[in-house]
């Protein structure tokens, strides 16, 4: 036993051959490769798509702060994007700061933002304060962003790249840098003093603070972290584009944010930027696809449809209480039959009897609507299947390149954790 | 001069008046213990000192010092240090991040400086962690040091609790039920473990305990609660069998038989004197 034992405690002790890292380094090579690699294997202009996708990652880490570490929920995550992207095209376009300043600015006021309806989160949790961040959302597309000096109105406030018009892959390695940095921040902060306080408030208030823990002062700070990096993450999103228009922070944008934040995997920092970066780029996807972007553009709808009885079988397997593995009841098995068919007559015309022109009549759907179509279904197999969302996933594949041995339950998440925002 | 001294402690949620003028005193060094039947306020009363309740009235001082309008975390910042009933940790950490998350108050570095990682926080969060060691050393628990706290032994959790409240560096410490879920064999440890911690860290303790084995071993003075009042306080032996608090545990028929085993052990005791 011990002989057996011996070559793997060389391994863990970080004194093996370059050998037995070969194939970690080399995943870690291709990893790099595509991150790098992506603006140069395609067309120019699709490099502003992945630097949305940065953006997206950068929010989403906004969001976990949130989510994740102080379990505070925001729905109107919109507006705080909004802000920052609308603060940084006012320096930039008009009062001629470089891009560095209009990013700092979006991240100060980003933060002060954020600061402020954390006060209120002191006073009003859970639900109600839901509601509230909800109705801030709503209300700063109508109000703070419809004032004409500051957001251009309507037509909205020109955010030039710092590059030139069209240095889109210049703008993707700066994103990526951006990414880099906010990284670095959250991972410092979660093993310093800070993050550890946050993380111990979000379990249990009473004895974080019998720790000596100012839980009001480090919810406090958790918003300001939360709202600076959604500042960061909006002036990112808004120079890509070239502007910031009020028509796109609706509650929509909230909706995909939570959504790829939550299907990521809270507190798993991988996780929620692959989650991000995924959501970010299911309209690319579905566009480079062929034949896929016409199915979305046709009145046939082909692929909501489908989502949709997923998501409805999923929802009805929950309801009457099946689990994976075991054999589902006999109204599920009836109610699957039926979607099956559904999706054939849908899929393959004329295998079922079914009227073509009323599937037809469903209602066109644009590729955008992708990410609110598969958000939903990927959500609802998050919360029932894979608690660690995303994460969960890339945690076992993280922990061996970092050295450990390969364990699939290393990325498992304890069902206490599943039930996060304090209500 | 003592620790902690709480004066006439009154709380009333709604009708129900849960502790009536509970007077509890610890002197430095001490250890003291405060029973009672279920329901009977001790919590509560723990609660009040630790300033998660706010009594209707009464005071709390802590080292001569009123501390009745401090915040729970004020408290914990001038030495005072609880665990809990069903257990105070963070479930998702591991038993080391939970004895750096209790250090909070000893870290000697900004948020800011640790949210950029700066040399001093690194230098700083090294000796965090040889001291969280040293800790778990103190309470033989190294072997769990990277475990997750979720998943772990009850008897084990309470440990690592007491652990955690150590490493905040605390001058009292009120254990709220240290031995629950112990057997009699690691609720002996237990005791002889209390009575190292004071003397080797130089604390006073104040605990919830219903092991009568334990209290009489450990406890330098015992205070015995029922319904919110104080029914008795002195010596652990002499409070264990005083008939009232004995009535108060097990009803009037025991009470009755106390009494009667007193007067005829009194009635022995004068015969031998004849």
């Amino acid at each position: 036993m011990s002989v057996a034992a011996a070559p793997r405690l060389a391994a863990s002790a970080g004194t093996a051959s370059i050998a037995a890292r070969l194939p970690r380094l080399a995943v870690l090579g291709v990893i790099a490769l595509v991150v790098v690699g992506a603006p140069f294997l395609t067309d120019p202009v699709d490099s502003t798509r992945f630097s949305e996708a940065i953006a997206f990652a950068v929010i989403g880490l906004s969001l976990n702060v949130l989510l994740g570490y102080v379990g505070s929920i925001s729905l109107g995550h919109a507006a705080f994007v909004g802000v920052g992207s609308f603060a940084s095209a006012y320096m930039v376009s008009q009062q001629g700061q470089p891009f560095v300043v209009g990013v700092v600015v979006a991240a100060l006021i980003g933060g002060a933002q954020a600061g402020l309806l954390g006060i209120l989160s002191l006073r009003v949790t859970g639900l109600y304060f839901a509601l509230i961040t909800l109705a801030y959302g709503a209300m700063a597309q109508d109000t703070l962003f419809g004032i004409d000096s500051l957001t251009g109105g309507g037509a909205g406030q020109e955010a030039p790249n710092p590059f030139g018009p069209s240095a889109f892959r210049a703008y993707y390695f700066l994103s990526l840098a951006v990414l880099g940095l906010v990284l670095y921040v959250d991972w410092s902060l979660m093993r310093s003093k800070a993050g550890r306080a946050l993380l111990a408030l979000r379990e249990n208030p009473r004895v974080a603070a019998s720790l000596g823990i100012d839980v009001k002062a480090f919810t406090l700070l958790g918003f300001v972290i939360s709202g600076t990096f959604a500042g960061i993450g909006g002036a990112l999103f808004a120079h890509n584009v070239g502007q910031a228009n009020s028509q796109v922070y609706s509650f929509n944008l909230t909706l995909i944010f939570v959504i790829m934040t939550v299907v990521g995997g809270l507190r798993n920092r991988a996780g929620v930027v692959v989650g991000s970066a995924l959501f970010a780029l299911i309209t690319y996807v579905i566009e480079k696809v062929p034949g896929l972007a016409g199915r979305f553009e046709n009145a046939d709808s082909t692929i909501p449809v489908i989502a949709l009885l997923v998501f409805g079988g999923i929802l009805v397997n929950e309801a009457v209480g099946g689990r994976l593995g075991q054999r589902p009841r006999l109204a599920v098995q009836i109610l699957c039959a039926i979607m099956v068919l559904l999706a054939l007559a849908i899929i393959a015309p004329g295998t079922v009897p079914l009227a073509e022109t009323q599937l037809r009549e469903l209602p066109a759907l644009t590729p955008e609507i992708g990410r609110l179509v598969l958000g939903p279904v990927l959500l609802l197999v998050v919360l029932t299947r894979l608690p660690g969302g995303i994460g969960q996933l890339i945690t076992p594949f993280s922990r061996w390149i970092g050295g450990h041995d390969f364990e699939w339950s290393s990325g498992k998440v304890e069902e206490v954790q599943v039930n996060d925002v304090r209500a | 001069m003592s620790v902690l001294e709480s004066i006439d402690l009154c709380i009333r949620f709604g009708g129900l008046q849960a502790a009536t003028d509970v007077s509890i005193k610890v002197g430095e060094l001490e250890i003291v213990g405060v029973i009672g039947p279920n329901g009977a306020g001790k919590t509560t009363t723990f609660n009040m000192i630790t300033g998660f309740y706010t009594p209707t009235s009464g005071r709390v001082l802590f080292k001569g010092r009123d501390i009745t309008e401090l915040a729970v975390h004020e408290r914990a910042a001038l030495g005072m240090g609880r665990t809990f009933q069903n257990v105070g940790l963070v479930k998702g950490s591991t038993v080391r991040e939970n004895l750096l998350t209790a250090q909070h108050l000893e870290v000697g570095y900004g948020v800011l400086s640790g949210m950029v990682g700066s040399p001093v926080s690194r230098a700083e969060e090294r000796r965090l962690k040889e001291r969280a060691d040293a800790v778990l050393e103190l309470m033989d628990l190294t072997h769990l040091a990277s475990s997750k706290v979720q998943g772990l032994p009850y008897g084990d959790l309470k440990r690592v609790e007491i652990a955690t409240v150590l490493a905040t560096d605390p001058d009292i410490v009120l254990l709220d039920e240290p031995s629950s879920g112990m057997g009699p064999e690691e609720s002996q440890e237990l005791g002889d473990r209390l009575l190292r911690l004071r003397r080797e860290m130089g604390l006073s303790i104040l605990m919830i305990e219903h092991h009568v084995p334990l209290v009489t071993r450990v406890c330098d003075y015992v205070y015995c609660l029922s319904f919110g009042q104080l029914l008795a306080e002195g010596d652990p032996v002499a409070v264990r069998d005083n008939p009232v608090v004995v009535e108060a545990y097990l009803g009037v028929a025991a009470r009755e038989q106390a009494e009667k085993e007193a007067r005829e052990a009194d009635a022995a005791r004068a015969g031998v004197g004849a």
